[in-house]
């Protein structure tokens, strides 16, 4: 019986925890994930010029 | 009003003064936010094509789950820009219904002084920066870390003296003696993003 509480509550624990496409801090914190460099480049629809000046800039 | 905007959960709309005193800490709100894997949105970044710009900075508003908002000018002459547009984003909050709820981020430089400058706001403590790059990312840290991942104060601080030598070295490239355009918003949050994944604060 204890067996079966036991694998019960893995289970749960499971379906709770699992959140596709979530990092682990946002899964824990309930919020979107963290943007990565090319999707924060996209959203502000950052084109090639404007990447390579800025590469630039920071001394590449 | 233009096209309905994309609402992004990761969208940080900037609500701060655009003048020179302000660059270095606008250069730091840039490199939290960057930091933290999210987008710093404001208005410089759209184009102007004859609507005007309050239209353009609602349709920001609408699709951004967060604002930012320092009410640190309040010397001579009055600004009023940035407690205006506080007042669209709670008007925002207050009135539409959206898949996550929107709030928004109050910056001062101050302690105590918005309480006499703006007394609606009674109950929402603002950030106080004190004018201090380090000040602002301890602020916006605060409000939006999400959990262990997110970087130390110090890691972005570290980013942002890089990102203020890139801004520097913007503004020569393009001859400018101010980051506050449309282009040079966009190379800023580039530097910012590229400098994040060296520093790996973020991913690639």
């Amino acid at each position: 019986m204890a067996a079966k509480r036991k694998k019960f509550a893995k289970k749960k624990h499971r379906a709770l925890a699992y959140r596709p496409n979530r990092t682990r801090s946002a899964r824990k914190s309930h919020v979107a994930p963290a943007s990565s460099a090319t999707e924060i480049q996209e959203a502000l629809s950052i084109g090639k010029e404007d990447l390579r000046a800025a590469l630039h800039a920071i001394g590449d | 009003m233009g096209s309905h905007p994309i609402h992004d959960e990761q969208s940080v709309f900037l609500n701060v003064p655009f003048d020179k005193g302000y660059e270095h800490l606008f250069v730091a709100l840039i490199a939290s936010i960057v930091s933290l894997g999210r987008k710093p949105r404001c208005v410089l970044e759209i184009a102007e094509q004859g609507q005007g710009r309050l239209p353009r900075i609602i349709e920001h508003l609408e699709g951004c789950r967060v604002s930012i908002h320092d009410l640190s000018r309040v010397g001579q002459p009055a600004r009023f820009n940035m407690p205006f547009e506080l007042g669209l984003a709670y008007a925002l909050r207050r009135y539409k219904s959206s898949p996550s709820p929107y709030f928004f981020i109050l910056l001062e430089k101050v302690r105590h002084r918005l309480s006499r400058t703006l007394s609606d706001v009674a109950g929402h403590d603002p950030g106080i920066h004190r004018g201090r790059p380090l000040g602002i990312i301890s602020c916006v840290l605060d409000a939006l870390s999400t959990g262990e991942n997110d970087p130390t104060s110090q890691q972005v601080y570290a980013l942002w003296r890089k990102l203020m030598k890139a801004a520097r070295n913007l503004k020569l490239s393009e001859g400018r003696d101010t980051i506050f355009s449309r282009t040079l918003f966009k190379r800023l949050v580039a530097a910012a993003s590229e400098l994040g994944v060296r520093a790996q604060l973020i991913h690639k």
